[in-house]
């Protein structure tokens, strides 16, 4: 805390006045600097941002009454303490209204004005302590952020981490499953033993059993000697499936087996191995969803799916955006060597209004692009990457239909037998799936906008009820929307339509509600 | 009439500045009131009252400040006839006068101020 010295501004049109004051204060710990005029002091403030202000409250260009009024207006902390003629008494009454910290009325002596800034940068420090206190308690094990539905997720957080029932978390991509499941670790029983993080997805499916189970020696061409898996090296600690959904068919009974009994064969061997692990898992899909589709086995489902968590899109969870984007920001200003210190009011609005839908990844990849590419103290709304920028210039509404489609249908003709409205479909449906369920980042992808996207995915759904008059006259509204027969697809987004309205899709692509 | 110089100021001062700063703060307030002198000449030549109002008013804290009373009293009355809803230019030209001519000897009683 002793490290915090403030920046203390004098504004007074007297020289002698301003020369006498910057001397009293010689000896304080903090930096002084001086102007003669409103407008300097306006420049000064905007590009040093003092913690301090002495204000006199007559200058010869604007009065001190519109420097206050520029303080406040742009929220800044900076304590300003006016200093006033003996018989202006009342305008400094009216100044400490507008929001200045303290008046001092001239002639002004050397004590005065120390204790003054004393008091003064006394209550900066305090308020500094308490702000960082409050930083402290927004962090929780490895998340960053206070917004209630962040809150909520701490609270399960703790409450299922000393059980050792599965965990199973949900969640859009480059929300914090990871840093979740490492939480839960970390209040857990087991905390003592490892916690080891496997890739469902990242995996080559022919390894993946050695991977999850270990195998012996000449067990397959390649297995050179003994190697142990993940379930053996977690013994003890915690075992982090990610992207659980992408595992394969076969090895899903494999792991339910192991997780019923917590006993597994490695790979060539028949022996029976033991191991006490708890499992944590993890996908960007809505799992009810893939075993609708029979991608993922029903009772693994329900082995697994003991505690939900829900990591909400960081779009959802107020400012933290700000809160984690400052944290990033001081980091790599750090590692990088860069002065960055804080966001311009333009910056901030543009965190505030960009969708994130790489959420908490995306924010801190463009935040350390932002530090590496720019230099100065303070990040503004210029130094985010083009796309953001357009992004949000775009806005929500504006419809931008007249954009090129950009999805990409490939493998012989694939329109064939289908009606325009049938491949558009096809192809919105497509590219939710790709967005991992993200509309806006489908949306972005299509070249439309988001509500169109939403309004469609409606229609579709009224259809599917018979609720829509205008395609109920084709007579069979099921079939339409049935799109290649067959292959079942995905519905990515809970958030669209299907979940909550217990709705169970048929492999022939029909949409069935209970 | 006020004195002119109160001493106790500026031996006040000197304790809270040094001795080694108190020269270079007096040569301050030398040189910016002297400048100050044709300033005001300038500001009654234009008629420009308001002008005259605010220098007249920061001249009274920097008088008070250097322990110049009597100007800092003859500036408050200054103050006062500029800032009248109808300025009259040559009661405002008589006291001005007056008031330059305390100021002159103010900054020499300043200027030739040494600690006994
Ligand atoms: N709330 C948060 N506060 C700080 N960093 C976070 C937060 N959530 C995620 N991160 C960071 O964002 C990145 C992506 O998190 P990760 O857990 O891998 O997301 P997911 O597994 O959901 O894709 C990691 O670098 C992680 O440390
Ligand atoms: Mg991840």
């Amino acid at each position: 805390m002793d490290s915090f010295i403030p920046t203390v501004l004098i504004v007074d049109d007297s020289a002698p006045l301003r020369l006498l004051y910057s001397t009293y204060l010689k000896d304080e710990n903090v930096n002084v600097y001086s102007v003669s005029s409103g407008r300097d002091a306006i420049d000064f403030i905007s590009s040093h941002r003092p913690d301090v202000i002495f204000l006199d409250l007559y200058l010869p260009d604007i009065s001190g009454f519109e420097v206050l009024n520029y303080v406040k207006k742009q929220n800044l902390d900076a304590r300003v303490i006016m200093l006033t003629g003996s018989g202006s008494v009342d305008d400094a009454v009216e100044a400490m209204r507008l929001g200045a910290f303290d008046f001092i009325v001239k002639p002004i002596d050397s004590a005065r004005l120390r204790v003054t800034l004393r008091n003064t940068t006394q209550h900066l420090k305090l308020k500094q302590m308490v702000s960082e206190f409050q930083t402290s308690q927004d962090v929780f094990l490895g998340f960053i952020g206070s917004s209630p539905a962040m809150k909520s997720v701490y609270s399960t957080i703790e409450r299922a981490a000393p059980s050792s029932a599965t965990v199973f978390i949900t969640g859009e991509s480059g929300t914090g499953k990871e840093v979740c499941a490492e939480a839960i670790h970390k209040l857990s029983k087991q905390k003592k033993g490892s916690f080891v993080p496997i890739n469902c997805a990242a995996i080559p499916r022919d390894l993946m059993e050695s991977e999850l189970f270990g195998h012996v020696k000449g067990a397959f061409t390649g297995a050179v000697s003994d190697k142990i898996g993940a379930v053996q090296r977690a013994d003890g600690g915690t075992l982090f499936l990610d992207e659980i959904c992408e595992l394969d068919p076969q090895l899903q009974s494999k792991l339910l087996r192991f997780i019923q009994t917590g006993k597994f064969y490695r790979v060539g061997s028949s022996k029976l191995e033991t191991v006490s692990t708890r499992i944590v898992c993890a996908t960007n899909k809505d799992p009810k969803l893939e075993v609708r589709a029979h991608h993922f086995r029903e009772d693994l489902y329900y082995r697994l799916y003991v505690i939900p968590i829900k990591l909400p899109p960081l779009r959802d969870r107020d400012d933290d955006v700000e809160r984690i984007a400052t944290r990033f920001l001081k980091n790599f200003s750090q590692e990088e060597n860069k002065g960055f210190t804080r966001f311009s009011i333009s910056a901030r609005q543009l965190l505030m209004a960009y969708d994130w839908p790489g959420n908490v990844r995306e924010l801190q990849n463009v935040i350390h692009q932002i530090v590496v590419l720019n230099d100065g103290d303070e990040v503004t709304d210029e130094m985010f990457p083009e796309s953001i920028r357009k992004d949000v210039l775009k806005g929500g509404d504006g419809s931008s239909g007249a954009q090129p489609q950009r999805a990409v249908i490939s493998v012989g003709n694939p329109y064939a037998g289908k009606t325009l409205a049938e491949i558009e479909r096809d192809a919105i449906e497509k590219t939710i799936d790709s967005c991992e369920g993200n509309i806006s980042k489908a949306a972005k992808m299509l070249g439309v906008n988001q509500s169109t996207i939403h309004r469609k995915l409606r229609s579709w759904r009224d259809e599917a009820q018979g609720k829509s008059a205008g395609v109920a006259e084709s007579g069979t509204p099921e079939k339409n929307t049935a799109c290649s027969g067959g292959s079942p697809r995905e519905l990515p987004d809970n958030k669209i339509r299907i979940t909550d309205r217990h709705s169970r899709r048929h492999d022939n692509g029909m949409v069935e509600y209970d | 009439m006020t004195e002119l110089l109160d001493t106790k100021v500026l031996t006040q001062m000197a304790g809270d500045v040094g001795l080694e700063v108190l020269p270079q703060l007096i040569s301050v307030f030398v040189d910016d009131s002297t400048a100050k002198l044709s300033q005001f000449r300038k500001l009654f030549d234009n008629g420009d009252w308001s002008g005259l109002a605010m220098e007249a008013h920061t001249l009274k804290s920097v008088c008070a400040t250097y322990g110049a009373m009597r100007c800092r009293d003859e500036a408050i009355a200054f103050e006062k006839l500029c800032k009248a809803a109808e300025p009259d230019r040559a009661a405002i030209g008589e006291k001005l006068d007056s008031l330059l001519g305390t100021l002159r000897e103010s900054i020499t009683a300043v200027g030739g101020f040494t600690l006994k």
